[in-house]
């Protein structure tokens, strides 16, 4: 279903944001995909140029040892290229979207099931948060004038 | 030997080692792995908070109580891995009467408690509860990576309350890790991944949890030996518990440790990430606290810098700033051949960290003449 299909007001627009949370989900599988691409073609690079230099390696062991440190190595510096943050930054970005478009779905169904929301559960903590550090003004205060009584 | 001899021998070698390994996993117990052991009694408690007084181990020879402050990320049990490595146990045994702050395990119904919670609440309650209960007007801190940050605001903030600020493996200037990107390329992995994650999107993975979730700084953790970590269950393992037994139960105990990833309550990872990492505002003398500017200058207490040159997650020139940063004229720098974990683990460096701690303590003992204890103060 493309993202612009128009609204039916009869399904209160859960169509939309099914539609919007299969996106996010392939958006997140592209990214993640990318993102592993990349390292791991930093990784095969670098075995490629390390098995042109067999010299010296006493053992399979050590070959294999100075093989994954080399990589190891190799992949350490291409995270500081631009392209690797590029794909960081996607993966960051997909993945929160993927849980907001997740959490919108699922919250639809809390409330046709009769069921307290995440948000509902999340004003409840502000709220109570906030009589604390209310609480917490309200004794600083008191402290303070028990200090200031001579 | 013949190419194919060497090969078998290598083979023959490693597999030697797994069987090694696996015959000392296999007469080991979950219960058996036990970390921070060293009695402790909890003496306060406010939410999630739980402040401990360890037992003593000797008769106490530094007259102020040490508060220990970890951060958010991890648990406070690196302190007291194992018995043989414990630098809580190490202080204990030179006298030193410790506390220890303990988060718990924050939530999302956490989301909301940030640095000003931390520091004000938490932190200022525990040296209240201290200097009650310990009858003394201040206390000496050691506050450990993020720990680092709440106790350097404290004090910055309330330097009439403590007598001594030791910090380790703490990031003041975040942004000091560019000093050394050329030369140490696996440094500061975590300050360029804040670097390049704009406001907005942190904001978003954050709230998309509530938290900053313990696994997720455990990946990032990860990411900084990439191959090293997909490595470390099967090609590496050998090395870490084939040696011996007791090898084995050491590299279990920092399993155990590192599993153990509580998740950093929402709106103090914001401030963490977003006001420190990336707008470095500590640093900057930018950082506010309920409105309040912290000045570094404050701090005009003795310091004792910890920090580890190996250190992959707190760069050593992110913590070595705070020497030209700080108001003290007593300032002393202890800087360890190691890792970030290593400060705590090493055999050599946890010696060389609890040794020169306990004697910077000493050696700062107020003297009988200008003590402002209570109980100096009552007695004259």
């Amino acid at each position: 279903m493309p993202n612009d299909f128009p609204k039916f007001d009869s399904l209160f627009d859960y169509q939309h944001k099914v539609v919007e949370l299969a996106a996010s989900s392939q958006a997140l599988a592209t990214a993640s995909a990318g993102y592993q691409m990349l390292n791991a073609a930093t990784w095969w690079q670098s075995w490629m140029d390390y098995a042109a230099e067999t010299e010296g390696v006493a053992s399979p062991v050590e070959y294999i040892d100075r093989g994954l440190a080399r990589a190891n190595d190799a992949i350490v510096q291409f995270q500081h290229s631009p392209e690797f943050q590029d794909a960081q930054r996607d993966l960051v970005k997909s993945f929160a979207e993927f849980r907001r478009r997740h959490k919108e779905v699922a919250e639809i169904w809390q409330e046709i099931n009769h069921a307290p929301t995440q948000q509902d559960i999340d004003d409840l903590s502000e709220t109570v948060y906030e009589l604390r550090r209310e609480l917490r003004r309200l004794r600083s205060e008191l402290n303070a004038s028990r200090e200031e009584t001579p | 030997m013949t190419p194919a001899d060497i090969a078998l021998d290598g083979a023959l070698s490693k597999w030697t080692e797994y069987l090694d390994g696996f015959r000392h996993l296999s007469t080991i117990s979950d219960q058996e792995v036990a970390i921070a052991t060293t009695a402790k009694q909890e003496v306060l408690s406010i939410d999630k908070m739980k402040l401990y007084r360890y037992e003593p181990l000797a008769p106490r020879t530094v007259s102020r109580p040490l508060l220990i402050v970890y951060g958010l990320i991890g648990r406070y049990t690196m302190l007291d891995l194992q018995e043989d490595r414990s630098i809580v146990r190490n202080l204990l045994e030179k006298g030193i009467t410790v506390y220890m702050l303990d988060w718990g395990n924050p939530r999302r119904a956490d989301r909301f408690l940030q640095f000003e919670d931390y520091v004000e609440e938490y932190v200022a309650r525990s040296v209240d509860f201290i200097c009650e209960a310990e009858n003394t007007t201040r206390v000496a801190q050691l506050g450990v990576c993020e720990g680092g940050v709440f106790s350097t605001i404290y004090s910055a903030l309330h330097p009439e309350k403590v007598s001594s600020l030791a910090l380790s493996v703490t990031p003041i200037d975040f942004h000091a890790d560019l000093e050394e990107s050329e030369s140490m390329p696996e440094n500061g992995f975590l300050n360029r991944w804040a670097r390049n994650i704009p406001n907005e999107e942190i904001e978003a993975l954050i709230e998309s949890f509530g938290y900053l979730p313990g696994e997720m700084t455990g990946l990032i953790f990860q990411e900084m030996t990439p191959v090293r970590t997909l490595a470390k269950y099967n090609w590496d393992l050998p090395a870490a518990i084939a040696p011996s037994r007791e090898q084995a139960l050491n590299f279990l105990r920092m399993e155990k440790w590192l599993s153990d990833r509580p998740h950093h309550p929402a709106a103090a990872a914001k401030q963490w990430m977003i006001e420190l990492y990336r707008e470095n505002r500590l640093a900057r003398g930018t950082f506010e606290m309920d409105g309040k500017r912290v000045d570094l200058g404050r701090l005009t207490m003795p310091i004792l810098n910890i920090f580890a040159l190996k250190d992959h997650i707190v760069p050593a020139p992110t913590s070595r700033a705070l020497r030209h940063l700080a108001g003290t004229m007593d300032y002393t720098d202890l800087e360890l051949g190691v890792g970030h974990i290593g400060t705590f683990v090493s055999r050599k460096a946890n010696r060389q960290f609890s040794d020169t701690l306990a004697a910077w303590l000493a050696a700062r003992e107020p003297s009988t003449s200008t003590r402002d204890d209570r109980e100096s103060t009552e007695a004259a």
